[in-house]
This record gives C-alpha cells, sequence and structure tokens, in this order.
C-alpha cells in the first residue's frame, strides 16, 4: 500500500544515482592521479624490475657445480612429465670457475652465472629466514623427486643452515648445488638442515 | 514488425534434471579439460547461447566481469610461475616463460568459459527449479535455501524504502558528514531489523495459514518427462560417454610444463573435439531449431 507510492518513481531514480556519480568522479580523479604518479616513478622503477645482476669483478674468483645425480638412483619417484630435462649424466652445471664481487651472497652468484648461461631458475624471497630460497633450477622444482626432494648447497664441503642469500661468499670458495631426494640426507647434509 | 515476441529459450523448458546433468557436464568438462581446442569450444558454445538468454545485457557481463578476471589472470600467471624451458626475460632475476604465459592465456580462458557457463545457469535455473532439484532430497532445507537466498534482495529493497521515507519526513541521509551518516544508516538498520522480525512473523502466519507443515501436502513442480526430454537426455548421456571415454585414453591430453606440448591433432582427436562442441552446443541448436520452426510456421499464416 505505503510500498505503492514509491514502488516506480523517479525522483527514487535520481536520489539513487546522485552518489554513485559523485562517487564516480572521485575514482577517476584519483585513477588519473596514480597515474601521473605512476608515469613519474616508474621509468626508474620499470627498469629496476627488469634489471640483470650486475657484472661481475674479475679480481674474485670462485667455483660453481649444481648437479642433481641423486634423481637418477630415485628414478621411480621422479616425475614422469619432467624427463626431458633431466641431464643423462644428471649434471646441470659442470665444476666452472666464476668471478664475483666483493660482498655477494651464495644467491647472487647462482642467479648471475645462471641467467648468464640461460640456465632456467626460479627463486623466492623467504621473509621468515630474510634469504632466497631456491625452487627450482633447470626446470626441476622441489617435490619433483619424492616428499623430501629439494635444492640445497654446500660451501667447501659444509652445508650451512641458513639461506643461501646470507651466506657471503669468500675467494676460491667450492659452492655446489646439490639436488636431494630425502631431505639433504642423501647428499650428505646434517638433518633439519 | 508488430507481431515481433521474445523469442523463448528452448533448453529452458526441458525437465531441470536433464538441464542440471548438462551444466555439470559442461562446467566440470571446461574445468578438467585444459586442452586450448577444447576449452575454446567450449567458451564458444558458451557465450553463443549467453547471448541468445541475454541478449544485449550478456554484453554488459563480458566486458564488466568476464573479460577482466580472463585479463587478471593471464597477466597473474607469469608474474608468480616462472616454471618453463623458453625463458623470454627476467623480471626482479626470475625468469618469464613462454610457457608460463600460453599456461596463463589457457587458465584465463578456462576460467571465462566457467563463468559464462554459470551466467547460462543462472538465466536458465530459476528458483523454482532449485527447489524441484532439491525439494525431494531435502524439502525442508531447499525451503530455507530460497528463503535466505531471497532475504539479500529483499532486505537491500526495503532498506532504500526506510532511506526515502525518512528523507520525505526531513531526514536527511544524504549529508556529507559522516557521522550523520552513520547515525541516519543506523536508524534506518533499526527500523530495517523491526520490519523484518514483523515480516518474519507475518511469513509465518501466513505460512500456517495456507497449510505448511500438514503431512500429505507436497510440493507441486509443473515438469513432466515427456519424449523430447529423453531425446535430450540420450544425446546429452551419449556425449558423456563418448568424451568420457576420450578423456580416459588421453586423447586431450595436453601438457604445459616444462615444455608446453599438443597431441597431433589427429582424425580421432577432430571427432572427439566435433561430439564435444555437438554436446556443448545443443542448447544452441535447439534454440535455433525453435526460431526457425517460429518463422516458418508464422510465414504461413
Amino acid at each position: 500500500m505505503l510500498n505503492n507510492i514509491f514502488s516506480d518513481n523517479n525522483i527514487q531514480k535520481a536520489a539513487k544515482n546522485a552518489v554513485p556519480r559523485r562517487l564516480f568522479r572521485a575514482v577517476c580523479a584519483f585513477a588519473l592521479a596514480m597515474l601521473l604518479v605512476l608515469c613519474f616513478s616508474g621509468c626508474s622503477a620499470v627498469s629496476s624490475l627488469f634489471a640483470t645482476p650486475p657484472p661481475a669483478d674479475e679480481a674474485h674468483t670462485c667455483t660453481l657445480y649444481i648437479e642433481c645425480t641423486k634423481i637418477l638412483e630415485n628414478m621411480d619417484d621422479f616425475d614422469s612429465g619432467k624427463l626431458d630435462v633431466l641431464p643423462e649424466d644428471g649434471i646441470i652445471l659442470q665444476k666452472v670457475t666464476v668471478n664475483f664481487n666483493e660482498g655477494d651472497s651464495v644467491y647472487d652468484v647462482l642467479v648471475r652465472e645462471t641467467s648468464a648461461r640461460g640456465i632456467h631458475m626460479e627463486a623466492n624471497y623467504t621473509p621468515v629466514y630474510e634469504s632466497a630460497y631456491i625452487e627450482g633450477i633447470h626446470n626441476i622444482y622441489e617435490f619433483d623427486c619424492g616428499d623430501g626432494s629439494g635444492w640445497t648447497y654446500c660451501v667447501n664441503g659444509v652445508f650451512p643452515n641458513y639461506g643461501c642469500s646470507k651466506y657471503p661468499v669468500n675467494d676460491g670458495d667450492v659452492i655446489e648445488w646439490h639436488y636431494t631426494c630425502d631431505f639433504g640426507r642423501d647428499v650428505g647434509a646434517p638433518i633439519g638442515g | 514488425m508488430a507481431y515481433e515476441t521474445e523469442q523463448r529459450d528452448s533448453f529452458s523448458t526441458v525437465n531441470p534434471i536433464i538441464a542440471f546433468v548438462f551444466f555439470a557436464f559442461a562446467l566440470i568438462m571446461s574445468m578438467l579439460l585444459m586442452h586450448p581446442v577444447l576449452t575454446g569450444i567450449s567458451f564458444f558454445a558458451a557465450l553463443v547461447w549467453l547471448f541468445l538468454l541475454r541478449g544485449r545485457k550478456a554484453f554488459g557481463l563480458l566486458l564488466k566481469f568476464v573479460l577482466p578476471v580472463m585479463i587478471l589472470t593471464a597477466i597473474l600467471n607469469p608474474l608468480f610461475n616462472h616454471g618453463g624451458v623458453t625463458i623470454l626475460f627476467y623480471l626482479r632475476y626470475n625468469p618469464i616463460t613462454l610457457e608460463s604465459i600460453i599456461y596463463g592465456a589457457a587458465s584465463a580462458l578456462m576460467l571465462g568459459t566457467v563463468i559464462t557457463w554459470f551466467a547460462c545457469f543462472n538465466a536458465v535455473f530459476t528458483a523454482d527449479k532449485i527447489v524441484y532439484l532439491t525439494g525431494r532430497l531435502a524439502p525442508s532445507l531447499s525451503l530455507i535455501i530460497s528463503m535466505a537466498l531471497r532475504f539479500v534482495p529483499l532486505f537491500t529493497k526495503q532498506a532504500g524504502r526506510i532511506a526515502l521515507a525518512r528523507r520525505g519526513a526531513g531526514s536527511d541521509a544524504s549529508s556529507r558528514n559522516i557521522f550523520k551518516k552513520a547515525r541516519s544508516g543506523l536508524s534506518t538498520l533499526s527500523a530495517l531489523i523491526t520490519w523484518a522480525l514483523e515480516s518474519s512473523v507475518t511469513t509465518a502466519d501466513s505460512m500456517r495459514a495456507r497449510g505448511y507443515g500438514l503431512h500429505p501436502r507436497r510440493s507441486f513442480a509443473n515438469y513432466r518427462f515427456d519424449s523430447r526430454d529423453a531425446a535430450v537426455g540420450g544425446a546429452i548421456a551419449a556425449g558423456i560417454l563418448l568424451t568420457g571415454l576420450a578423456a580416459a585414453f588421453r586423447v586431450f591430453s595436453v601438457r604445459f610444463f616444462p615444455s608446453f606440448q599438443l597431441n597431433d591433432f589427429s582424425p580421432l582427436f577432430i571427432a572427439a573435439c566435433a561430439v564435444y562442441a555437438l554436446v556443448l552446443l545443443i542448447p544452441t541448436i535447439m534454440y535455433l531449431e525453435e526460431a526457425v520452426k517460429w518463422r516458418l510456421l508464422r510465414s504461413k499464416i
């Protein structure tokens, strides 16, 4: 009864439209302002997004080695879809001597050398450990060969129990990246490391 | 022409069980089979039917919802998924690969397809059909669901009416002051809650007055299972069987990581795709058949 008075009334429509139009204008103005800010700050931000690792200093050298031979011993667990990225001998990068900059971490060396050689490598930053975590190298990812599989590193034969971007490289260090299929036990890392 | 009437969708009148099986098939297959050709077929079928069902309104839905979701998915995937052997460039030291871009595009297409099918589902599955489907399993639950679903639009409508009445009485709710606005909103809410309590009592009384809960009463549904339902149901069942077999024998297999691989387009694959397309186009075919029939009949008069 009372509802019918209001049900199809133009006043209702006009009242409904007034607020959204003001809101729409505000949103447009905000978007325009954001666009301008982006244009000014964008150039530097974008170039840093696409940045490649800085070139290395020739005075410092270390050794880098990447292997996943343990997969060859655990072929039953290995993801069959990834067979064509698995190297026959399990070695992704033979021992090479590479240069690095003062203060570079193990992660910096890995990023520079894999991207320079076109070897696929994915890492993400883990805030809890304040370090990069290597998810996959050469498209061989963690968990591709059982639940306990993933990438781990050792320097001069010692497995550090912290992330690779917290380990500063010294001259003559031997950095080895191993793919473990058993939480590190099979490659000689201490359990829980 | 003066006699131009809105075309009725033929598939909307088939038995809800058949229609439900069709939608379940379309949605599950669209989600499971990521093969770009199959998703493309499914997307095309859903789009055509949505345009037939909703006309110009389908455009709005596509532009405002489906397209943004698809673009967002296609952009976000390569940013977070770096697998794949073809490295295009590096973004924050992580590789952007061709495979992750392809996978992003494929999953965007899949998502768009599923949303479009759901839009068709919404247009076809009216409340009475849902109650018909679930009514036999859980009558009181389906009643509660249909009432609960009705509450949201009902409340917004009533809130609008109260706000308008308040404005008419001099309490302006469109003030710029946020505190005044909040206070006015609370008054509206209070009135709304009072109304809701009252209307629930009225509803209960009304239901009792009409004999709800008396034992021999059942819900009424005007759906029969006629020969057309049998024919459509048979066609859908045959399609499900054939497509399911093809999927089981890995005719539609596709691999995105580490490298993108499609099966060869064998005659078997093309035949299976044709069957899949035919099944998904059943509503469109029925609609066109009806339209042609209508046109022919009218020209005779």
